[in-house]
């Protein structure tokens, strides 16, 4: 893998004479600053052991400003291998991985030092990591607590929002719900972003599931654009510009973008149906229903067929 | 179907003249230059006799430099087409070096896996396709350079793969792999339709619940298990039959949750090309520990014989070993190293597996060689129907794997450990670039390199053999000896795949320059000389021709 050399380091190095490091030299803090490292940053493809031999740019022999090293960590670099920790680490663990890439600057990288290597590396500090709820799952979404999908009391289904989660980013499927919507900032942006699809309720989740139509965000309508040939194209809007408007034709999946240039335009017509399918009532069982709706609504107990219907 | 489609006669190249390729010495139409995979032109107006008053004429710049200019440039008709770093297309006048139309394709502010360099592009029906390093495939008109269709294939952010090999079209179809061998991400090989973008089909690279070999994937391990498809294949319009080479499972170094073969990882497959439905399977390396991607490119050579012809694949393996498959059939023919220095096996039995892997423990480190980075690198070899010897690059050197054990998270990288680089214990580090015999092995010559070698190498009807090196000198050997018969210092390191082409009966030689692959930073552990030696991170195209227009 790869990373953007020149801008990681023009990034890093603008510290360089204007910052110094400020960072008490805490040995705990830094030795659990190496632990961390070696776990997730120490890859031969990324930093190198002890911040050298990597295919990123080497860690030593540059003076490190904490600021620069913490907004780096936390945001990663966008447009380069550099990703962004900010959901995977909790403020102490980057302020303990901050200390120890400060003590790496001052190291030559010739020099061999005691990296904590898999065998004795110290546990992160689970015990004093305060993790939000929402945090402790990130890279997935929102943590949404054990499944809880069951037949309830009165043998009436319960969805399980897990098994959502799993029917919405099915990469197995070409047509999963991912596809077309965005949720947690995965998926595509055919539809609107799901995320706070929560603060709805199941009944309106699940009418919007079954019945697309029945009431579209005008943002996402679809347009009939005909062009000055007489040929017609279907589509939700993705962008336009002066020279052209970009359309998601979503009559195949996965949807293909087609670029109409504008001076080929004759009419565009808005739609009152959605592009959404209509047949994910029969495509999908009831339970495999309440199972979406209760992902999207961050159910803990699921929803049931009772509260949708 | 809505495309605004250029005019008829841009229209080219069709499906049929990508087919007939051979009979167009003077462009360079697809990926290897034909379908068979031998990036070997007839052009032989510059010859071993003429070759030290090559020159250069024109030179192009593609800007954005980091990753390096890894791509195979393609011509048709007295028109480049050139991809560079951060999806960078262009089209070029192929005499004077002129730019026509570019296209900068919007990457969105996200991690990109990989490098941000691109090894190539397609051309079909009047489009040139693009596969994006955040996993699209975009269709542009071949005059214009206009964006007409793009799809993704899906979001980069949940599978941690992308595209930075050139797709191939076949027919009405454009077929693309994707990487993901260090990421969480169960990966496949796509088709779609070459004019209007819809997908047609999708093969996994790991089988599904109740399909043959899903039994050699370990609990859940088959979900994110790597086998990625990121380099381009081959195809025999005979068999119908499109081969590929598939990489290695992830986590790369850590097996212990993927236990089993691992199918169809370190594999080559041949799929029906019309359905995408598999026809055969070989898997040189069960369970891999070693990053030994299958992925490197399937060189169809058929070779005549005891009255009969013989249809052979034949398979360089990252590992150091060349696999010789009956591509009809898919069975083992033969397989033998292309460099000497080789601990991670000892040979191959009767049905060509490795014989007496050595083991990678979960804790501890490992010395291997080849290291990690492989006997060689992606960078392509070569096959002379003059010669009938195929040409390789190879490099002596080893590493260390030390294992660990990672969570695995959909999309996110999993190396499963660190790799070390190191110089054998019983000699000096060196590279090499061969002539073999390509069924036997046997070995023609040798060209001794002081480093490791990164540029794919080109073999002419002139019987040359241009490459470059890592310090910056595109050269061309005898294809006969070996010997080195012109040089020419480009300022940067080579790392791409040169090709040569013909414009109003002058031949050209194009040359990619500026190597940023990830291999850069590994080489000064091995040689530490390398590192002031190996030019900065660049990006451009040389362009040579003999100084005397007439020829």
């Amino acid at each position: 893998m790869g990373v953007s050399l020149l801008l990681t380091i023009c990034l890093l190095s603008k510290a360089r004479g204007e910052l110094q490091p400020q960072i008490p030299a805490d040995r705990g803090q830094t030795q659990e600053g190496a632990a961390l490292f070696a776990l997730n940053c120490a890859s031969t493809y990324c930093h190198g052991e002890g911040g050298k031999g990597g295919g990123a740019p080497g860690l030593r022999d540059r003076s490190l400003a904490p600021e620069d090293l913490r907004h780096l960590i936390l945001a990663g670099i966008p447009g380069t291998a550099m990703p962004s920790f900010g959901s995977r680490f909790s403020s102490s663990e980057t302020d303990d991985l901050v200390a120890y890439l400060v003590s790496l600057s001052s190291r030559q990288s010739g020099v061999n030092d005691a990296v904590p290597s898999a065998g004795t590396r110290q546990p992160p500090r689970e015990s004093t990591r305060a993790v939000p709820e929402a945090e402790s799952n990130s890279t997935a979404g929102p943590t949404i607590g054990p499944p809880t999908g069951r037949v309830g009391s009165g043998g009436a289904l319960v969805g399980e929002a897990e098994a959502g989660r799993s029917l919405f980013f099915d990469s197995a499927a070409i047509d999963s719900c991912r596809v077309c919507h965005t949720f947690e900032g995965r998926g595509g942006k055919v539809g609107p972003d799901l995320t706070q699809v929560r603060a709805k309720s199941a009944r309106e989740i699940f009418e919007s599931i079954i019945n697309p139509s029945a009431k579209i965000d005008s943002n996402y309508s679809t347009l009939n654009v005909t062009t000055r040939d007489g040929r017609r194209q279907a589509g939700v809007r993705r962008d336009e510009s002066e020279e052209r408007l970009r359309l998601f034709d979503t009559s195949t999946m996965p949807p293909v973008s087609r670029a109409i240039p504008r001076t080929e335009i004759l009419s565009i017509e808005r739609s009152l149906r959605s592009a959404m399918p209509d047949d994910f009532g029969t495509r999908f069982s009831e339970k495999q229903l309440l199972d979406l709706v209760s992902f999207l609504k961050a159910s803990r107990q699921g929803v049931t067929l009772e509260e949708v219907k | 179907m809505f495309i605004f489609l250029p005019p008829a006669r841009a229209q080219e190249p069709t499906g049929a003249r990508l087919l007939h390729a051979d009979r167009e010495p003077q462009n360079w139409l697809t990926y290897f230059g034909t379908y068979n995979g031998w990036r070997y032109s007839p052009l032989n107006k510059i010859t071993r006799e003429n070759v030290n008053n090559l020159t250069p004429v024109w030179a192009f710049h593609t800007g954005r430099s980091e990753g390096g200019l890894n791509a195979t440039p393609l011509v048709m008709d007295g028109v480049m087409f050139l991809v560079g770093p951060f999806n960078r297309v262009f089209a070029i006048d192929a005499v004077t070096g002129k730019k026509i139309w570019s296209y900068f394709y919007d990457l969105p502010q996200i991690t990109i896996p990989n490098t941000p360099g691109t090894r190539g592009i397609a051309l079909g029906h009047g489009m040139v396709y693009l596969g994006t390093l955040d996993n699209h495939l975009v269709a542009l008109d071949a005059r214009t350079g206009r964006e007409l269709w793009d799809v993704e294939i899906q979001d980069v952010r949940q599978c941690g793969c992308n595209i930075t090999s050139a797709p191939l079209v076949i027919k009405e179809k454009v077929i693309v792999g994707g990487t993901g061998g260090e990421y969480a991400h169960r990966s496949y090989l796509n088709a779609f339709d070459a004019k209007t973008g819809k997908h047609l089909w999708r093969f996994y690279t790991i089988p599904a619940p109740g399909e043959p070999g899903f039994e050699t994937w370990d609990k859940e391990s088959w979900r994110y298990g790597g086998a990625p498809t990121w380099l381009t294949g081959s195809y025999d319009p005979e068999l119908n039959l499109l081969y590929w080479g598939v990489g290695n499972p992830s986590s790369d170094f850590y097996g212990e949750h993927r236990k089993g073969d691992n199918l169809y990882t370190n594999s080559v497959i041949a799929l029906d090309v019309d359905t995408g439905k598999l026809k055969w399977y070989f898997q040189e390396i069960p369970h891999d520990l070693y990053d030994f991607d299958g992925a490197y490119e399937c060189v169809l050579i058929d070779i005549e014989r005891d009255g009969r012809r013989d249809k052979l694949l034949v398979h360089p393996n990252k590992g150091g070993y060349t696999w010789v498959l009956d591509r009809v059939t898919g069975k083992f023919v033969n397989a033998w190293p292309y460099v000497d220095t080789i601990n991670w096996m000892k040979g191959v039995d009767e049905r060509g597996k490795p014989r007496d892997l050595l083991p990678v423990p979960p804790t501890g480190t490992t010395f291997v060689c080849p290291n990690a980075a492989g006997g060689r690198s992606w960078n392509h070899s070569a096959y002379s129907p003059r010669t009938r010897w195929w040409y390789n690059t190879g490099a002596e050197w080893c590493g260390t794997i030390t294992p660990q054990k990672e969570e695995v998270t959909e999309g996110a990288r999993i190396f499963g450990g660190t790799m070390g680089f190191q110089p054998p214990k019983d000699k000096p580090a060196y590279g090499h670039i061969d002539a073999f015999d390509p069924v036997t092995g046997r070995k023609a010559w040798t060209h001794k390199t002081r480093f490791v070698n990164l540029g794919s190498l080109l073999v002419t009807g002139g019987d040359l053999v241009f490459t470059g090196d890592i310090e910056g000198n595109a050269f061309a050997l005898d294809a006969r000896t070996g010997e080195k018969l012109w040089s020419f210092n480009t300022g940067g390191g080579i790392s791409g795949s040169a090709i040569t082409y013909e414009v109003n009966g002058r031949q050209y030689v194009a040359i990619p320059s500026g190597n940023g692959a990830l291999i850069r930073r590994f080489i000064p552990l091995v040689w530490p000389e390398a590192k002031e030696l190996m030019p900065e991170p660049s990006s451009t195209l040389l362009v040579f021709a003999l100084a005397d227009k007439n020829n």
